[in-house]
């Protein structure tokens, strides 16, 4: 592959052209393009012998990776977890994954969990449970996610979308909770009692979101578990509770799953509205 | 002109209408936002008129499978909607702007509308990313690629929302006024694109712009009060206020709409006095006459 010239040598013609249609392969591609890295005389040459066919295809890939969305700290993770790029873009347009929230409950199970080591353990397994409503309520709906109206007429699954929201605001809080439960080592495996709450509570909230909406389903999901703690605090951290919550948590999954179709349109949602950004 | 002959009119024969629907109905609580609706729609614009609060959006998000009728049946690019495999298939070949887009204001015009190609299920990466600049590059939004959505005019944000909907080339596009909050520039730029858009493929836009209608409709269906007063051509609208537009040099308090215009002549819409001087009517004339007449029995 190459002529030497006066003391110097260039790429032959024809490995250039092979370089231009990017057909060469090999040590031969390597040393061409370290050679085209020192060597004006080849550049010049590699821009005649290029077709413009093929400029144009790198100046739109350029465009591309200049074009393509950025992705931020939550994205970057989940990236990183494995989860697809596409799928990864729906969360990280999920409110309840933004940085700001996430610091938010995160402050929140701190301080919770400070009350509950100086107070009551209760206070903590209480709370926990409700600060994934937060997120769900927030997650989807009319009025909540300003795509609401394009979203529902997408071919992807309302439902779908919502779950995955869901599974992702679920997950970040549990991580948090069980951070947070490390500050209660008193109370053992009994510290993890908030979990159990969060799944039942959750799904019973996307039982009852098609006919009321997220925000009104969590508030009364929410309202409901602060009347039973209230009313039956001793044997709900029990193992007998636990079981009775999990079972419940069972009960609404299956539920849920036969009510997939009720997200497809917004004929059960009291109305669509949808929030104006201009 | 009868609501089936005009639908004959106007979708050619041997071609499968876009939208076939049949009775719809739908209620807020006591109050029918739609009230058996019947309506075929063929290929080319379809501009929708009627007053605030008559039924358009309702009907438009119906059509799109936003929402399901109480009663009816409908069908929309060969496929019922009101069964989940029809949806899917329809919402695979619609392209919906609804009347007030949202946007995730943080997101830029591509990551937006690459989003939404996302939500399309639009999953591989370099093909999605192709799609998005073809889309952006239809509405001219080539050099606001990388601009965030906060940062546009509202000009710009309506067609990037345009945009959305035009990812995946739909066979239908639902437009709920498109041109609204638009300066008379920005109207006639997509008067150029939904004349081209209604070349291979059936538009229906909603708007209170008569001008939009008359210059590049094909066809118009006007509703109110959650029924269809008329479905026909631009030109037959306007017809139905032949002979009843008139000028004179006072306000004519008997018609059923009298302004003074620029030329400080009066011009009236309704029935004439004898010896009126007439004038060729417009297509707002023959709207303001059916909604006035309807208001009126």
């Amino acid at each position: 592959m190459r002529q030497r010239n006066i003391g110097t040598w260039h790429l032959h013609d024809e490995d250039l052209h092979a370089y231009a249609e990017g057909g060469l392969a090999g040590p031969l591609l390597w040393s061409a393009e370290a050679h085209l890295g020192a060597c004006a005389a080849c550049r010049d040459r590699l821009t005649t012998a290029a077709e413009p066919r093929l400029l144009d295809d790198g100046w739109a890939r350029v465009d591309a990776a200049l074009d393509a969305p950025v992705p931020g700290l939550v994205e970057r993770l989940l990236l990183r977890l494995g989860v697809p790029d596409h799928t990864a873009r729906l969360l990280a347009a999920t409110p309840a994954l933004r940085l700001s929230w996430l610091v938010a409950i995160a402050l929140t199970l701190a301080m919770t969990a400070a009350v509950a080591r100086l107070a009551d353990p209760l206070v903590f397994l209480a709370a926990a449970p409700l600060l994934p409503l937060l997120g769900v309520a927030v997650s989807f709906g009319p009025g909540i996610d300003p795509t609401y109206e394009i979203a529902l007429v997408a071919p992807i699954r309302s439902f779908r979308l919502l779950l995955l929201r869901c599974a992702a605001v679920v997950s970040a809080n549990a991580v948090l909770c069980a951070l947070a439960s490390l500050g209660l080592p008193d109370e053992g495996i009994g510290a993890a009692g908030w979990f159990l709450p969060s799944l039942a509570l959750t799904v019973l909230t996307l039982l009852l979101a098609p006919r009321f909406g997220t925000v009104a389903a969590a508030c009364a999901v929410g309202a409901g578990w602060v009347g039973l703690v209230v009313a039956a605090a001793g044997s709900l951290f029990t193992a007998a509770g636990q079981a009775g919550t999990a079972v419940a948590a069972v009960l609404a999954a299956l539920l849920l799953a036969r009510r997939a179709s009720a997200f497809d349109t917004a004929r059960l949602f009291p109305r669509i509205t949808t929030r104006r950004t201009r | 002109m009868s609501i089936d002959a005009a639908a004959a009119a106007t979708t050619p024969p041997g071609t499968t209408a876009a939208v076939q629907a049949d009775g719809l109905t739908l209620r807020y609580g006591r109050k029918a936002a739609l009230d058996g609706v019947t309506l075929t729609l063929g290929p080319g614009v379809t501009g929708l008129l009627g007053p605030n609060g008559a039924g358009k959006t309702t009907l438009l998000r119906i059509l799109a499978t936003a929402l399901a009728p109480d009663t009816g049946s409908l069908r929309v690019l060969g496929h019922d909607p009101l069964t989940g495999p029809g949806r899917l298939a329809v919402r695979r070949r619609l392209g919906y702007l609804p009347q007030d887009p949202g946007f995730h204001p943080g997101f830029t015009a591509f990551e937006f509308v690459d989003y939404v190609a996302i939500l399309k299920e639009l999953t591989h990466r370099g093909d999605r990313h192709a799609e998005v600049r073809r889309v952006l590059s239809t509405v001219g939004l080539d050099d606001q690629r990388r601009t965030r959505i906060r940062a546009l005019s509202g000009g710009m944000r309506q067609r990037v929302a345009l945009a959305a909907a035009l990812v995946g080339d739909p066979d239908l596009l639902i437009l709920d006024e498109p041109t609204v909050g638009l300066d008379p520039q920005q109207r006639m730029r997509f008067r150029e694109l939904f004349a081209d858009l209604g070349e291979d493929r059936a538009v229906l836009l909603s708007t209170h712009q008569t001008e939009d209608v008359m210059s590049l409709c094909r066809q118009v269906v006007v509703i109110d009060q959650g029924t269809v007063r008329f479905t026909g051509t631009p030109a037959a609208l306007a017809a139905l206020a032949d002979g009843r537009v008139w000028t004179s040099a006072t306000r004519e308090p008997r018609a059923l709409a009298s302004w003074r215009t620029g030329t400080g002549l009066h011009r009236h819409v309704g029935d004439p006095p004898p010896g009126a001087e007439l004038l060729p009517p417009t297509i707002e004339d023959g709207y303001l006459m059916l909604v006035d007449l309807h208001g009126a029995s």
